[in-house]
């Protein structure tokens, strides 16, 4: 062959491969998403490692803000628009709106789902329906200064009786026995859940009732529950300076070993760890039971990956589900992130700190399946209840006029 | 004919802008007030016709007219004070002596902080167990103020964000009055110091009287702005304890793009419009009339 045949022969070659080259078409699925690991490594390498399964499909991702309102405002305009949403994360409280709204692919009979426990998955079934994995859970327990407890020879306690005469005794050594950041709202829920879990515990079903109106918030359980909130937080166990605290700055008591205790989820624990606190950190299970009565693990699904029924490219989106839901995937989230990864198997070293609170028979977490409004409501009553100036019965009354509204 | 092309010329040079008034406030606005008279959640486009249902549900509501009573509370306490403090301090910054210039850019100087990292700043001063405030109170032996909790206090906390509020634009006004007072002429307080008129009868009789048309676009802006506040309420203290500083701009939010009730926060915004127009619109009609008798 001469010398310029092999030119031309090369030459054919190459432009043959630049054919094919960008004949093979990339798919870009768009992943709009809060979760996203302090260093901003996770999901930038779950990403990364499924694009390598997988090259004819590139993953664009999206970081929304990690406040919840601004969050779903963006994620509300996106499934409106069905524009720049393949895959996303949707809030608990946030799915069952999208479902019935129609947003979400069904996802019903997916082999991926075989990867999470059945119990999690009932946990987003709708209608008979799943629209979304349980991607990620919640463990709320008792969070304890252990060094504090092995200094003065406290015992972690079994049940509410036992709590109580705990927070007497840290009392009496002039600590503050527990701290929460009233402030921020939200966080009275970590309180209410040792008195309102019984709701939950008595009747699973029982938001599905109030939403029916077979049940009401000023029923008895509800009132119980607000009464020992008020009573609590009037008690000795609790900080005063709770209602001028934050989310942050609660944490930071804590830390900074002012507290003995604070009830809150696994997602606390980055907070506490970033003040660099100078003792061992503990977990107990919640003390919601009586003496006498069964001690629970409050476990909760905090977030659903689903498919936007706008989607062109279902399929592709179901692959990057797949993997997410696959051990690979789920284990990165779980070495990145604050919560525990539903897909079951998972190595998860949290789990030495929260294996107490797991291996008990779970409870929701009280407040998840609460309409939004009757929730922020009672954040918002409680904090006046708190300042004396509603009385628990009041609150459960503005709860259920919140509630009331849902359907006018 | 002339005149008719000239016309044509000018609507075309309009156009644009006007394209721009409509697209971005008018068909809004409209739009709105449709939406006011619906129960949208604001998810889908599903939505049933409600006539007035939203405006008077609002008005039954116990924490709509708390809300209300809160936004009437912001409007009185920041118009009046922040009018007071700025005046003054435009008037002792008036002048040309050593520092004034120095004074005049420390007093301005709050307002061109963004106003959420302001109210980041000031819950660190209210902190309870180590802000400033608290630490400054204990100094100087006033342990009673010094363990008052300033924002989580149903009673104090309203105030405490108003004070920043004033805290934060009394610069700006400050430097509008102080402008009105350069402009005045010399010639007036020259005349008035041959009369052996003292410095108060000369701001209240001379200054005071000339300044009218800066006290107009300042009341006006503060009315306005006090009416619809959200940012700093919100940064602060998120309207708590309970709704003790919620106002009509953030329970509107709260409605809309939270409770998805858009249709009834639509309504908020309406009648929250409502109450811009006719208080703002009899602010500029008193002052107007006032500037007019004066000059």
């Amino acid at each position: 062959m001469s010398h310029m045949s092999r030119i031309v022969m090369a030459a054919a070659g190459l432009m043959c491969a630049l054919v094919v080259a960008a004949g093979a078409e990339t798919t870009e699925l768009s992943y709009y998403t809060w979760y996203q690991s302090s260093d901003g490594s996770y999901p930038a390498n779950m990403i990364a490692a499924f694009e390598t399964k997988y090259p004819d499909i590139k993953v664009n991702l999206q970081v929304g803000s990690q406040n919840v309102d601004e969050y779903l405002e963006m994620q509300q305009v996106k499934l409106l628009s069905g524009k720049d949403i393949d895959v996303t994360s949707i809030r608990s409280e946030s799915y069952g709106s999208y479902v019935k709204a129609g947003y979400l692919l069904d996802l019903s009979g997916e082999g991926f789902l075989r990867n999470y426990n059945k119990s999690y998955v009932s946990l987003v079934t709708r209608g008979g329906k799943v629209y979304g994995v349980p991607y990620a859970m919640d463990v709320y327990g008792c969070i304890y200064n252990k060094t504090m407890f092995k200094d003065h020879g406290w015992k972690v306690p079994t049940n509410y009786k036992e709590f109580s005469a705990l927070c007497d005794a840290i009392k009496k050594a002039g600590i503050t026995p527990t701290v929460q950041g009233y402030k921020d709202t939200w966080p009275i829920a970590q309180d209410l859940q040792l008195f309102m879990n019984r709701a939950v515990v008595q009747d699973p079903d029982i938001y599905n009732k109030i939403d029916s109106g077979k049940a009401k918030y000023t029923d008895k359980v509800f009132v119980d529950a607000m009464t020992n909130l008020n009573a609590f937080f009037k008690s000795s166990a609790v900080s005063d300076t709770n209602m001028a605290l934050t989310y942050d700055q609660a944490s930071a008591y804590f830390a900074s070993g002012k507290a003995a205790m604070l009830m809150h989820g696994e997602w606390v624990l980055d907070s506490i760890k970033n003040a660099q606190p100078d003792f061992e950190i503990g977990v107990c299970p919640a003390p919601l039971n009586n003496p006498g009565e069964n001690q629970r693990g409050v476990v909760a699904i905090t977030s659903v990956q689903s498919i936007a029924k706008s989607t062109k490219h279902a399929k592709e989106a179901k692959l990057f589900l797949d993997f997410m839901s696959s051990p690979e995937g789920a284990t990165l989230m779980d070495r990145a992130l604050g919560n525990f990864s539903a897909v079951s198997g998972i190595d998860s070293a949290k789990l030495g700190l929260w294996k107490d609170v797991l291996s008990l028979p779970s409870v929701d977490f009280a407040y998840d399946y609460m309409y939004t409004g009757a929730s922020s409501e009672m954040f918002k009553s409680a904090q006046v209840m708190f300042t004396g100036k509603m009385t628990p019965l009041e609150v459960c009354q503005a709860m259920q006029a919140a509630q009331d509204k849902k359907s006018k | 004919m002339h005149s008719k092309k000239r016309a044509r010329q000018a609507y075309l040079f309009m156009l644009p802008a006007l394209v721009f008034v409509v697209a971005i406030y008018l068909i809004p606005f409209v739009c709105t007030v449709a939406f006011s008279m619906t129960n949208w959640t604001g998810l889908g486009f599903d939505m049933e016709w409600r006539g007035l249902q939203n405006y008077v549900n609002a008005f039954l509501d116990k924490n709509f007219l708390t809300v209300l009573g809160n936004t009437f509370v912001y409007f009185i306490e920041l118009v009046i004070l922040q009018f007071v403090v700025s005046i003054t301090l435009a008037a002792i910054v008036n002048g040309e002596y050593k520092g004034s210039g120095f004074f005049r850019s420390v007093f301005f100087l709050p307002t061109v902080v963004c106003t959420i990292a302001v109210g980041f700043i000031w819950n660190i001063m209210y902190d309870p167990i180590s802000g400033p405030i608290k630490i400054f109170f204990d100094a100087i032996g006033l342990h009673s103020l010094s363990s008052v909790m300033w924002l989580s206090n149903s009673a104090t906390a309203i105030h405490s964000v108003s004070l920043v509020s004033i805290w934060q634009w009394t610069g700006w006004s400050m430097v509008i009055y102080l402008a009105g007072m350069q402009a005045i002429s010399p010639d007036l307080y020259e005349a008035a110091d041959i009369d052996g008129v003292g410095p108060f009868r000369k701001f209240f009789k001379i200054t005071l009287p000339l300044l009218a048309p800066s006290i107009t676009i300042n009341l006006v802006n503060s009315t306005i702005g006090a009416l619809k506040m959200f940012d700093l309420p919100f940064a602060i203290t998120k309207g708590g304890p309970g709704y003790a500083t919620e106002t009509l701009s953030m329970l509107m939010y709260n409605y809309s793009f939270s409770l998805n009730k858009m249709g009834y926060g639509a309504a908020i915004a309406m009648i929250l419009f409502a109450i811009i127009l006719v208080i703002s619109g009899a602010q500029m009609k008193a002052l107007r009339k006032n500037e007019d008798n004066i000059l």
